[in-house]
């Protein structure tokens, strides 16, 4: 594992693993885009490739690597397990299995027959076919379009900032016996600069419902109220860094929950029927049945919604002891949270690997749900994107010009292939591979195009 | 197919021919390297030169794909070198060092490129370089990245932002009484056992006194840093059992650590008034020995592994010690280096009721560790040699008219691709008129002889100088890397020294200023010396720069804007004290240019104004930062 340390910070052991055991198939002929390809694959942990050709009279492009299997053979941790076939040939295999693989990489695919055919296969399938990722490179710019078949759930999706599951608006009651054990009423500043800022916050919300305010609590109210509860102690108080967190921090006893919006119309969506048998990623099918065990425990409950407590607790100011105890009280509900789910999986009889229930009920606000598009493969044909259209032309009816010269609005589309733009977008597919096959982090949903002049770049659904 | 061909397609016979000819400089080989280096002879640049100080580890191996298990421990630049040969066509030129390093790569050796690759690692290399571009007015392309996220910024001197123009975050530090006496969380016990114990213990000298003139205590308690300083002399005791190898005494070390400098942390009093006491180990905790238990990486076992794992890895470290003569320093992929910091952590950590910590997590802390993948070094290293074309300006189809028409990239956090954002594409924002290094003052390369270097009086320099770039009679001379004031209106004591007596020589950097001025000042030029022994005797050749009049800064500024920018970010030459040796330390902020707001008693300061509003700007810049006596490229 020493070799993958700095990305298993990224996604985790469990991640990594998925890595190493899932095997990925690029299709397409021998460019520089399929070298960086295949190279990243193989450093990210990647130990079974398969390699669909499509031959290629000419060349396109400069090759790092003379021979794929020997090359790729140096960057990859264990016996790399490494296949070529055709792809005209396989395409006419009905009993050709797909199903195995991860995800299909589709690279710079000129045919348009062959993505029919593809198309055709992968419809026959239904839900069990790999997500498939289509990139092509022209010029200064690219695409890459992801079609799913089935459901994809991200287990976490890392957002930029991460949002702690408090439960500020409603405590459970050895929370709220927490927060009375602290009467400010009857403490001097000193012990009052002990006391975390979410115990502050929430006595004034506490107050605010006593007070009658029963609708959603804004954070001028917020504010007032925790003045009227802390200046009484002293007008040295606004000093203390505590005062000042809960005055920062007043905004979270505002949102409606504490934990993501998102997450409970996700859930509200989320019915049985959604749960077919046809599954071609476990994980899918795990986080699923993690999500529908979540939507009966409220029922059996009679509760609007149950939510497993994630049991972080952020740093702030406080005595440490103070601090200690209000941690232990997340930790042994997001424990006891997350036996109440256990033995409903266990009385429905479902089973979910111990890792994946571990990491779905410590990050339950992270989980994202992504649809398969309305659109199958052939979304490109039909778009009214004007890089995305020139770029289809190019690749499906046009021969790549000679000349230099351009006179559409895309300047250098129809030139040769750029190595640097075949390495960027080399980078930018696999990355969503990854993300696909470790269910960290969201991918693309699901087209995105890159203009090499001047960097930009869109992410569009079809 | 030749390969050519597909290039000259892409940018046409005469930019090819030029870029055939042209020099590049990738500094670094790592992970944005090595795909840097890939793109780039792809590209078939004339001639790369690569310099990296690293050899390779393990955890490379994710993302550095020029290298292999068997090339651990190699020089990373001339392994990547000969990885590459089978699909070259340039010349390229490996170095292993460090690009700092001013005796093996001088001014001068840079001069021969055409645009300098950034590949880096740290802060202090990349702003390095980037002193280097602003003085050669060399091309920069700066990239970097952590995890998902990635940057890629082209900077054209005098013409766009350099690396300096904005703020960078800098490594955070703690007040030494968190670290020492009360600390609480993690961090503060990770860094004490990483930068204090193991220091003391295996790093240091065995003698001598912490220098402790300027520490940050963090408490003006006089009680608390007795108590600091006490401790300190002890652990040099603690030390001599290291160089004992007597594995018996190494309870001793526990029972010094962990139960009579908690008592005597507890003996004082008004430290633990809003503070949770910390709880001293037991006797009986020290001397049970328990089975270690070989635990995995990402757990945190008991209180009592980790004393038996302290003890253990104690012995082994003991054991090494005088095999590495007498100096273990902390390195992150040292297993045995890490464990001992994780132990010892771990224990400070329960003893303060703070939760501890798995190996792989102290080891991100202690090690620094920033997560990297091969896919957003792809991706960077991609669109950094993409803009190389349009920085040299061979795209005759989108020919760079302005430098502020293109564009740098973000990559963003990983999880926003579905909202609409994969990269963000700021176009480059032309010189903060503020920035200490690119647009506060005028800069210039001096072309020294050394045996001018060793004859040259201070007196005659300054007069040379001041006479070069009509300077009035008052002026200020500063050795602008150390902050040393060389010479002022009441600071001659240096004048019949030469340079390099005053420890001037090759690669210091003096800022010379004019203290005269009333309204009208002449704009401060900071001077590299430039020592190359290939030149003739008897030169010192002072580069044709325009040195502008500027405002002073006592003239009120019409410009808002201007006095906006200005806010904080002035360089302030503060004398405060008088050494004995004549030379006179300014006040140093950590070897950067301090931002002083009071002023001191006795003390000469007045910042240097922004320019004048009368000169345009765009104007002033380029006639600063074209050396005429450089064989630069035009950029225009």
């Amino acid at each position: 594992m020493e070799r993958y340390d700095r990305q298993l910070r990224l996604w985790g052991a469990l991640g990594q693993d998925s890595l190493n055991r899932s095997r990925v198939c690029v299709v397409g002929p021998a460019t520089p885009l399929l070298q960086e390809v295949f190279k990243n694959l193989v450093l990210a942990g990647i130990s079974s490739l398969t390699w669909l050709k499509v031959e290629c009279a000419v060349q396109s492009g400069s090759l790092f690597l003379a021979e794929l299997k020997k090359d790729l053979e140096p960057l990859a941790s264990k016996q790399l397990e490494y296949e070529e076939n055709d792809l005209r040939k396989t395409l006419q295999q009905p009993q050709y299995d797909w199903t195995r693989f991860s995800v299909v990489i589709l690279t710079c695919i000129g045919e348009q027959t062959a993505m029919l055919d593809l198309n055709e296969i992968r419809r026959q399938r239904g839900t069990k076919f790999p997500p498939v990722l289509n990139t092509f490179v022209s010029g200064f710019y690219g695409y890459i379009y992801l079609v799913l078949s089935e459901t994809h759930f991200v287990l976490q999706a890392h957002p930029d900032s991460k949002k702690y599951d408090l439960r500020l608006q409603n405590p459970w009651p050895e929370l709220i016996n927490y927060v009375d054990t602290f009467d400010l009423s009857k403490m001097d500043i000193a012990t009052f600069s002990g006391i975390p800022y979410t115990v502050l916050l929430m006595k004034c919300i506490a107050k605010l419902e006593r007070d009658g305010n029963n609708g959603r609590i804004t954070i001028d109210q917020m504010k007032k109220v925790l003045d009227q509860i802390c200046l009484p102690l002293g007008n040295d108080v606004i000093y203390e860094p505590n005062y000042v967190e809960a005055k920062r921090y007043a905004y979270l006893a505002c949102s409606q929950n504490d934990c993501c919006k998102e997450l409970e119309d996700l859930l509200r969506n989320l019915e049985i029927s959604d749960y077919g048998n046809d599954w071609h990623d476990t994980y899918n099918y795990e986080i699923l049945t993690l999500l529908l065990t979540l939507k009966n425990i409220a029922k059996e409950n009679g509760e609007l919604s149950f939510q497993p407590l994630t049991g972080t607790l952020p740093d702030m100011e406080s005595t440490t002891e103070n601090y200690i105890r209000l941690k232990k009280l997340y930790e042994v509900k997001a424990k006891l949270d997350k036996s109440r789910v256990e033995e409903s999986l266990a009385r429905s009889k479902k089973k979910v690997s111990q890792d994946v229930l571990e990491t779905f009920c410590s990050h339950y606000g992270e989980v994202r749900k992504i649809l398969p598009p309305k659109s199958d493969l052939l979304g490109i044909f039909s778009t009214s994107n004007a890089l995305l259209d020139a770029l289809v032309m190019v690749q499906f009816w046009e021969q790549p010009a000679v000349t230099a010269e351009d006179k559409d609005e895309f300047i250098g589309l129809r030139v040769d292939d750029n190595y640097s733009v075949m390495a960027f977008f080399g980078g930018a597919v696999v990355q969503e591979a990854i993300k696909l096959i470790t269910h960290h982090y969201v991918p693309i949903d699901n087209l995105f195009l890159y203009n090499g002049i001047n960097n930009s770049s869109a992410t569009y659904k079809i | 197919m030749p390969r050519e061909t597909s290039l000259v397609t892409i940018i046409g016979e005469d930019s090819y021919k030029k870029l055939r000819s042209s020099r590049c400089l990738l500094v670094g080989a790592g992970g944005i390297g090595s795909e840097l280096l890939k793109d780039i002879i792809l590209m078939e640049f004339g001639e790369i030169h690569i310099v990296d100080l690293d050899t390779i580890d393990l955890s490379n191996l994710n993302r550095q794909f020029l290298f292999r298990q068997k090339d651990i421990k190699q020089p990373k630049s001339t392994t990547a070198v000969k990885a590459v040969q089978h699909f070259n066509n340039s010349k390229l030129v490996p170095y292993q060092g460090n690009v700092m390093d001013i005796s093996t790569f001088p001014l001068h050796w840079f001069e021969q490129f055409d645009i300098i690759f950034n590949a880096l690692d740290n802060l202090a290399a990349r702003r390095y370089v980037n002193k280097i571009s602003q003085f050669l007015s060399l091309p920069l392309i700066e990239s970097g990245t952590a995890g998902f996220d990635g940057y890629m910024q082209p900077i054209i001197p005098g013409k766009t932002e350099c690396f300096e123009c904005t703020k960078k975050e800098t490594p955070k530090t703690f007040p030494v009484c968190t670290i020492r006496s009360t600390p609480s969380q993690p961090i503060h016990c990770i860094v004490w056992a990483k930068n204090f114990l193991f220091n003391q213990l295996f790093a240091s000298e065995t003698s001598g006194n912490e220098d402790d003139n300027d520490q940050d205590w963090g408490t003006d308690d006089a009680e608390e840093i007795k108590r600091i300083k006490q401790e300190t002399n002890e652990l040099y005791e603690l030390q001599k059992i290291i160089i004992s190898r007597d594995a018996s005494r190494i309870p001793e070390i526990l029972n010094k650590l962990f139960i009579q400098d908690i008592n005597k942390l507890l003996a004082i009093e008004n430290l633990w008034k809003t503070r949770t006491k910390p709880v001293p180990l037991s006797d009986s905790q020290i001397n049970t020995p328990t089975k270690t238990a070989q635990s995995a990486s990402n757990s945190v076992g008991t209180i009592q592994e980790q004393i038996s794992n302290f003890i253990n890895i104690t012995q082994k470290l003991m054991d090494r010690y005088p095999k590495e003569q007498n100096h273990i320093e902390f390195d992150k992929d040292d297993a045995d280096t890490l464990e001992f910091v994780a132990t010892a952590a771990n224990i400070r950590s329960h003893i303060f009721n703070i939760p501890m910590k798995s190996v792989f997590d102290i080891k991100q802390i202690a090690g620094n560790i920033i997560p990297a993948i091969a896919t957003t070094n792809a991706i960077v290293a991609g669109a950094s040699s993409l803009i190389s074309l349009r920085v040299l300006n061979l795209l005759k189809y989108a020919p760079t008219t302005k430098y502020t028409d293109l564009n740098m990239a973000f990559t963003a956090k990983a999880s926003n691709l579905s909202q609409n954002r994969y990269l963000s594409n700021p176009k480059l924002a032309p010189p903060n008129k503020n920035c200490p290094v690119c647009s506060k003052v005028c800069r210039g390369v001096i072309k020294l002889s050394s045996d001018c270097l060793n004859k040259m009086k201070l007196s005659d320099f300054v007069v040379l100088i001041r006479e070069k770039y009509s300077y009035p009679q008052d002026i200020s001379l500063l050795d602008a890397s150390n902050q040393r004031l060389l010479f002022d209106y009441d600071f001659e004591d240096l004048n019949d020294r030469t340079l390099s007596e005053i420890n001037l020589g090759n690669g210091s950097i003096i800022l010379f200023s004019d203290e005269e001025g009333d309204t009208m000042i002449r704009k401060a030029i900071e001077l590299f010396l430039d020592v190359d022994d290939e030149l003739p005797c008897n030169t010192c050749s002072l580069p044709d720069v325009e040195v502008p009049l500027i405002k002073a800064n006592n003239s009120p500024s019409k410009n808002e804007e201007e006095e906006k920018n200005e806010k904080g970010a002035d360089v302030v030459a503060t004398t405060n004290s008088h050494g004995k040796d004549g030379i006179v330390i300014l006040d140093d902020d950590e070897g950067e240019i301090t931002i002083d707001a009071e002023p001191i008693n006795g003390s000469k300061k007045r910042p240097v104004d922004t320019e004048i509003s009368e000169a345009p700007s765009n104007k002033r810049t380029k006639l600063v930062n074209e050396p005429t006596n450089s064989d630069i490229v035009e950029l225009d």
